[in-house]
């Protein structure tokens, strides 16, 4: 199952917020998808996803401009 | 009119809870509310709405906020706190009592904490002393009559105890307007005498007044290698090492980072570059008159320092260089520092050799405790939930502490500190200008937003370190419950988890 979560037009630290609530509220082994086109949120995604241990899947570009994060809760 | 611009704003917004709520003549503008729209929003209510819930980070957010936000205290509309408006029975915060209320009336009257000493410093008495004796002490350095050479003979006497300072030769150093100029010589200065080596090699985590003339230089036919870091800010010297070629003209590594304090291999540095037949820049602006620095010792070929960092004034810096290096002139003019056109800024030259000079004696018995002001810090750091504390565990600056809190933005922090008459500087610029996160925690793989840095004064005390401990815990909560970091909705293991 994905969930998506949409930051676009929003600065960090609020991508990073909505990320934690939302990985925080689906099963493990769920999907977040997560939009951002904020600079910050590049660096700290994966970042994020570190310090958490949960799985980034993908960080891929959007043809619009800015990010799709996909973020697999593996714990 | 202001409810249509208000609707206007919710329609932009594009976020689950608009920032406008009709139904209680509230807009809300808080963390996460649009980046562009927070002025908007303020106008609206100016035209004539009566309440305005207005978090601290969207102060920043508008241009010219303090002008505005006093305006509309002073005609009446009410500015609740950003807490208790996004509750969801839209209990507003005490009416008058607002942090932005205070933060606007308070700005001047509040007692300092100043921790923001890697920025800048203020005069050192001595180098005060000489800055006012020098002010009156008119004259051209280059002319030969007597007052040409009473400047002169300043003028010599402020680069001797700046070169032995850093043990250079005073005439292989250039007096320029501050480390940004050092910087900028330096890189371009060095790649203008260039012959045949067009490489240079730059850490990631330099300054930008290396990296901007680094960049600029690729740009033009040169080639530039960036060497990354480790979690903790340093360089590896292997690979830095392993960067360095046969065509290699100038190596660029800072003695110690200017936002999170780590030291850098400069010595290994050093012989990598000699290795190879390249030259070592040594950006010490962060630590001369902190840290023991020398440029043999460092093995430097250009060392660059400032004046303002080290407790002397504004617009005075230089750039040491050692037998080895070649350079060209970056500012064209007269010839009167040879490698720098221009008239020499006595006054400020001779300040900054009585601080430097001052600083050089007086830090190596200050390090101890400045030390244990940053341990006392990281100790009390510890007991604030989800803050990481960046930087390397022993070789750093022992001034300086650098960290990232976890959801929430470093300048609605640094605001909410201010408001309580703390200085602090945020690594991130996550501000409508400039929304590019730390290139140093980037480069470190480190949480960008969020960041705060403290450095200490040379005579802090542990006064300023207990003054935040006692701010920083509640501003931080405030801030999470701004961003409706309930807890309670929030599985902890997630949260919290390692």
């Amino acid at each position: 199952m994905t969930t998506t979560v949409d930051c676009l037009g929003l600065s960090c630290p609020i991508p990073v917020v909505r990320l934690a609530k939302a990985v925080a509220a689906v099963e493990v082994g769920d999907v977040v998808e997560l939009l951002s086109d904020d600079p910050g949120a590049r660096v700290d995604i994966p970042v994020w996803c570190r310090l958490k241990g949960q799985e980034l899947l993908a960080q891929d570009d959007r043809p619009q401009g800015g990010w799709v994060f996909r973020v697999r809760r593996a714990r | 009119m202001w409810q249509r611009c208000l609707q206007r704003v919710n329609d932009a917004c594009n976020l689950p809870t608009p920032p406008y709520r009709p139904d209680r003549g509230t807009a809300l503008i808080t963390l996460g509310s649009h980046r562009d729209l927070t002025r908007e929003a303020v106008e609206a209510v100016a035209w004539g709405g009566d309440r305005l819930a207005l978090a601290p980070v969207a102060l920043q957010r508008v241009a010219a906020g303090q002008a505005e936000l006093l305006g509309l205290l002073a005609g009446g509309v009410r500015v609740y706190s950003g807490t208790g408006c996004g509750c969801p029975d839209g209990r507003p915060g005490p009416p008058g009592r607002h942090r932005a209320a205070r933060y606007a009336t308070q700005m001047t009257r509040m007692p300092e904490t100043y921790l923001d000493a890697a920025s800048t410093t203020p005069l050192h008495p001595r180098a005060r002393a000489a800055l006012l004796a020098a002010l009156d002490e008119f004259g051209d350095p280059s002319r030969l009559y007597a007052r040409g050479r009473r400047a002169r003979l300043l003028l010599d006497r402020s680069r001797e105890r700046l070169a032995a300072a850093v043990g250079a030769h005073p005439e292989e150093l250039v007096l320029t307007s501050g480390g940004t100029e050092a910087a900028n010589l330096a890189v371009s200065g060095v790649a203008r005498a260039a012959g045949h080596r067009r490489h240079l090699v730059v850490a990631a985590v330099e300054h930008t007044a290396v990296l901007a003339p680094a960049r600029a230089l690729a740009a033009s036919g040169f080639e530039v290698t960036e060497v990354g870091v480790d979690r903790t800010g340093r360089v590896d010297p292997a690979e830095l090492a392993a960067a360095v070629r046969d065509d290699t003209l100038l190596v660029c590594l800072q003695h110690a980072n200017h936002e999170v304090g780590t030291v850098q291999p400069v010595r290994e540095a050093a012989d990598a570059a000699h290795d190879r037949g390249a030259l070592l820049f040594v950006d010490a602006c962060q630590t001369v008159g902190r840290l023991p620095v020398d440029m043999a010792a460092l093995g430097a070929d250009l060392l660059a320092a400032s004046g303002h960092k080290c407790y002397g004034p504004p617009g005075s810096g230089f750039l040491a260089m050692g037998g080895q290096a070649r350079l060209r002139p970056v500012l064209l003019g007269d010839e009167r520092e040879r490698r720098r056109a221009g008239m020499e800024n006595l006054p400020g030259v001779a300040a900054m050799a009585a601080a430097v000079a001052a600083r050089v004696a007086e830090a190596p018995a200050e390090h101890d405790r400045l030390a244990r002001l940053g341990e006392r810090l990281r100790h009390g750091l510890a007991a604030i939930p989800e803050v990481i504390v960046h930087g390397h565990p022993s070789e750093r600056l022992p001034q300086l502490v650098a960290f990232s809190v976890l959801y929430v933005e470093g300048e609605a922090l640094l605001l909410l500190l201010d408001a309580e008459g703390i200085a602090v500087h945020s690594g991130s610029s996550c501000t409508a200008d400039s929304r590019e996160p730390s290139h140093v925690l980037a480069a470190m793989g480190a949480i960008t937003h969020g960041s705060v840095r403290v450095s200490f004064l040379r005579d802090a005390t542990g006064v300023e370190v207990d003054r935040l401990l006692e701010v920083l815990p509640a501003a931080v909560a405030e801030l999470r419950e701004m961003a409706d970091l309930d807890s309670q909705a929030l599985d902890r293991a997630t949260l919290e988890g390692r």
